[in-house]
């Protein structure tokens, strides 16, 4: 049984060809029983970066050749940007997936529940389902033994981890919104995310505030309104497009007595900027706009990647651990055969020597230890040696040196 | 008092500690979330406690302190006198925070002046009260 993985993904299609290669849970399920077949295993991976078949069969080139027609009939022109990897380098692949180093931003975390996932609506045997079973420990081992995944990767997330560095949980923080645009909605998720209440929200046309509030919650304001409701509130987050400032410094200063020494933080998403920059240097506000946030993931990327060199290394100790077993799946017909050639001369053998029940008993615990402790050593050494990549040989001398070979 | 000025110790610690971060995010440092620091709000709020505590275990100590020397029939020293206005800056630390909303970084300049006066006074210690 041989590994055979067909695929597409970001690093040479670009999203018009792999958004024509996606597949929805169902089609991917239905894809996996066909390719399956009788007797094959399979399971589709589809997500928005990537279309991976993977398949194992007896005979590795006409796998390859099923999965390369299954994509090929969902997009034509994927021909060229397609990989095709097997055996270990499929296994080293998926395993790098699952740990997120395939990803166009290291470490991110989805890929992992996509895994397990294709994993469940795929038809997987043997092979396969410890292949993806060991993807999945693989991925999991990376995250928790290095911090791949753990710095925000994104201008709103970054900003929600700023908050906490100054609020610790955000648990009951109120956040006050400026301006309802899409950058401040993401940003207004990753604060709900971890526990904020959006206590307002402001904005130049009353509808869409009022369509963001039902959403999250909190009182739709008029942006006349923001600076007098700033003392009840911990965070400020602005992303109009408006040119002009929409506070000043003397319009947060003037709030500072009434907020009694409580900190003040302030995302400005906006360009041209929302925010006055001298608010930042008020006693207790922290003001934050779109390049400084830029900056801060910038760097945190950059963690990610030494991280990412480290996790590889995880991946790889892991993906040799399978290379290992699916090894050892070349020697154990000729153990099991080898074994049963044993057992059955030592049944034959009790049979031809007519005891009684107490001698047979005796005769039959004796002889059974006899094999045990004789084929334990060739056991062993040939799953090493399946391991060191040249079980095939001992395999067949076990076959011959035995006379096993009718048996195959 | 050794209690309270091992709550005193840490208060002083966590107050550093405040100072660093509050820095790091007023300069907009981008290694901060790389390297992270407990929340400015938690270290104020530790910090207050520790003091709440360690407060009362000197204003015990103190009032120990002064029938002792009424005992031996002694004059308040100097460095009882600095104990005293330890006790002070720490007692006005936690009223000014009741009462005033003292927060963030000034908080913690305070805070780290009384640990002056505490380093003073450990100092003093064994010279005048255990030397002689």
């Amino acid at each position: 049984m041989s590994v055979v993985l067909v695929g597409i993904s970001h690093h040479q299609a670009p999203v018009e060809l792999r958004e024509r290669a996606a597949l929805d849970p169902e089609r991917a399920r239905e894809l996996a029983r066909r390719l399956a077949g009788e007797r094959g295993e399979a399971v589709c991976l589809s997500t928005c970066n990537r279309t991976e078949l993977y398949l194992a069969e007896d005979s590795p080139d006409e796998a390859e050749r099923k999965a390369e027609a299954a994509l090929l009939a969902l997009e034509e022109e994927l021909g060229p940007s397609l990989y095709r990897l097997r055996d270990e380098a499929a296994a080293l692949h998926l395993f790098r997936v699952a740990a997120g180093l395939d990803s166009m931003v290291p470490g991110e975390g989805e890929i992992l529940g996509q895994v397990r996932g294709a994993h469940h609506l795929g038809a997987t045997g043997p092979i396969l389902d410890r292949l993806f079973r060991d993807a999945l420990h693989a991925g999991k081992k990376a995250r928790t033994e290095t911090a791949i995944g753990e710095s925000p990767a994104s201008v709103s997330s970054a900003a929600a981890a700023l908050a906490e560095q100054v609020f610790g949980e955000l648990g009951g923080r109120s956040v006050l919104v400026v301006g309802a645009g899409e950058a401040g909605e993401l940003a207004i998720k990753s604060l709900a995310a971890r526990g904020a209440v959006i206590a307002f929200v402001a904005n130049r046309t009353p509808e869409r505030a009022q369509e963001l509030t039902r959403r999250y919650g909190g009182t739709p304001l008029s942006l006349d309104r923001v600076a007098g409701n700033l003392e009840h509130v911990d965070v400020v987050l602005s992303s109009t497009s408006s040119p002009d400032w929409m506070l000043s410094r003397a319009e947060v200063e003037r709030t500072l007595h009434a907020r009694r020494g409580r900190p003040l933080f302030l995302i400005d998403l906006a360009v041209p900027r929302d925010l006055d920059p001298a608010i930042h240097e008020l006693d207790g506000c922290y003001l934050y706009d779109i390049d400084d946030l830029e900056a801060v993931v910038a760097e945190t990327l950059a963690g990610r990647r030494r991280e990412a060199e480290r996790a590889e290394s995880i991946v790889d100790a892991e993906a040799e651990r399978f290379r290992e077993w699916q090894a050892s799946l070349d020697v154990v017909p000729a153990i099991a055969s080898l074994r049963a050639r044993a057992e059955e001369i030592r049944t034959a053998e009790l049979d031809r020597a007519k005891l009684s029940g107490a001698e047979r008993r005796a005769a039959e615990s004796v002889t059974a230890a006899v094999l045990n402790k004789l084929l334990h050593l060739p056991t062993i050494r040939m799953k090493q040696a399946a391991a060191a990549a040249d079980g095939v040989i001992y395999a067949d001398a076990v076959r011959h040196l035995f006379g096993l070979e009718d048996e195959r | 008092v050794l209690a309270a000025f091992a709550g005193f110790t840490l208060a002083a610690g966590l107050s550093a500690l405040y100072l660093w971060q509050e820095r790091r995010l007023k300069r907009r440092e981008t290694s901060i979330l790389s390297r992270r620091a407990p929340a400015l709000a938690k270290l104020d709020d530790v910090s207050a406690r520790t003091i709440a505590i360690a407060l009362p275990a000197l204003t015990l100590g103190i009032a120990v302190g002064i029938v002792r020397l009424e005992d031996r029939g002694g004059d308040l020293d100097a460095l009882m006198a600095v104990t005293v206005l330890t006790w002070g800056v720490y007692a006005a630390y936690l009223a000014l925070r009741r009462f005033a909303g003292l927060r963030g970084r000034r908080a913690a300049y305070v805070i780290l002046a009384g640990f002056v006066l505490v380093v003073v006074v450990r100092l003093a210690l064994p010279v005048t009260h255990f030397a002689t």
